[in-house]
């Protein structure tokens, strides 16, 4: 017989883990291979292997609580976030943009002017005002309306 | 992304549909204000005349508008400016709008000739003769290269 004393901690987890496996009929990660094999013999002898219902419905709440822990510890497989295409979108606007308004263009030549009435600067150094002011009118709404035609103000 | 795709492409139209649209505008606005001032003025309104050509010179010139298009549009801006200032009897006021207009740059055409003659009848009218006499000649050298021009059937260059 051991004295009770004499027990060290690593035999006492050791009895404890062979009782749980007498109990449970299943080893923990801390029970010797010569434990366990005790264990399946004394088990084996009393019941044939069989587990008890009350047994086994202990067992299976182990498992489903253990299979939850495990679903719980899984990491979700990563989706993209849905941001990532607005990011993306907006990026490839901004590039769109900077195309639009960065792309070379060639210098832009001045529009083809009619030619004005000789009246016009003849009554004006004539300090005619009268007649400058009309002539001057219509010489200017030709001018913009040559300046709607090249740029499509019409 | 079947929605995004189709709105990139149409941000993309209205791009490039913008980038016509804004000397288009300006062109458009140009001409409403120049007929605006040219009714006040002839109503004998010269306030309401010198607040919407003032508005046409205040607005930006877009990207898209060709440099010496703008010049004509805003040296005859300034030369109706400077001639109501000087119809007021305020030569120095004029004269700044003479050189605001100059500075745009210099062509053989009506409004830069325009601009030299109302320089000449502001130096006229501050008694320096000489300046006016010189504005007056450079003006008739730019009338007589224009009526070259007008009797060769030219135009007066550029895009059509």
């Amino acid at each position: 017989m051991i004295e009770d004393e004499e027990i060290t901690d690593e035999e006492r987890r050791e009895a404890e883990a062979l009782a749980h496996a007498l109990e449970r009929g299943s080893a923990r990660e801390d029970l010797p291979e010569d434990a366990l094999q005790t264990a399946a013999l004394l088990r084996y002898g009393r019941d044939g292997g069989a587990l008890p219902p009350d047994r086994a419905e202990a067992v299976l709440g182990d498992v489903l609580e253990a299979a939850d822990r495990i679903a719980a510890r899984t990491p979700e497989r990563r989706r993209p976030p849905r941001w990532g295409w607005v990011l993306g979108a907006m990026g490839l606007a901004a590039a769109l943009m900077l195309f639009v308004w960065l792309r070379p263009r060639g210098p832009t030549t001045a529009t083809a002017l009619p030619a004005p009435d000789p009246a016009v600067l003849e009554a004006r150094l004539a300090g005619d005002d009268a007649r400058f002011d009309d002539a001057m009118g219509d010489y200017r709404g030709a001018v913009y309306a040559a300046l709607e035609e090249r740029y499509g103000a019409r | 992304m079947n929605r995004i795709l189709p709105a990139l492409l149409g941000l993309l139209a209205l791009l490039c549909g913008c980038e016509g649209e804004a000397p288009r505008a300006w062109v458009a606005a140009a001409r409403a204000d120049s007929a605006a001032a040219e009714a006040a003025a002839a109503a004998g309104d010269d306030e309401a005349a010198l607040r919407r050509l003032g508005a046409l010179l205040a607005r930006e010139v877009p990207a898209g508008v060709a440099e010496e298009d703008a010049r004509v549009v805003r040296q005859d801006a300034c030369d109706r400016v400077a001639r109501i200032h000087l119809a007021r009897g305020d030569a120095e006021r004029a004269m700044r709008f003479v050189r605001r207009g100059l500075e745009l740059g210099e062509g053989e055409d009506v409004f830069t000739a325009n601009l030299i003659i109302t320089r000449g009848r502001a130096h006229e009218a501050s008694g320096r003769d000489r300046d006016a006499a010189e504005d007056y000649a450079r003006a008739i050298a730019i009338q007589e290269a224009l009526l070259e021009r007008a009797l060769g059937g030219e135009r007066l260059g550029g895009e059509p």
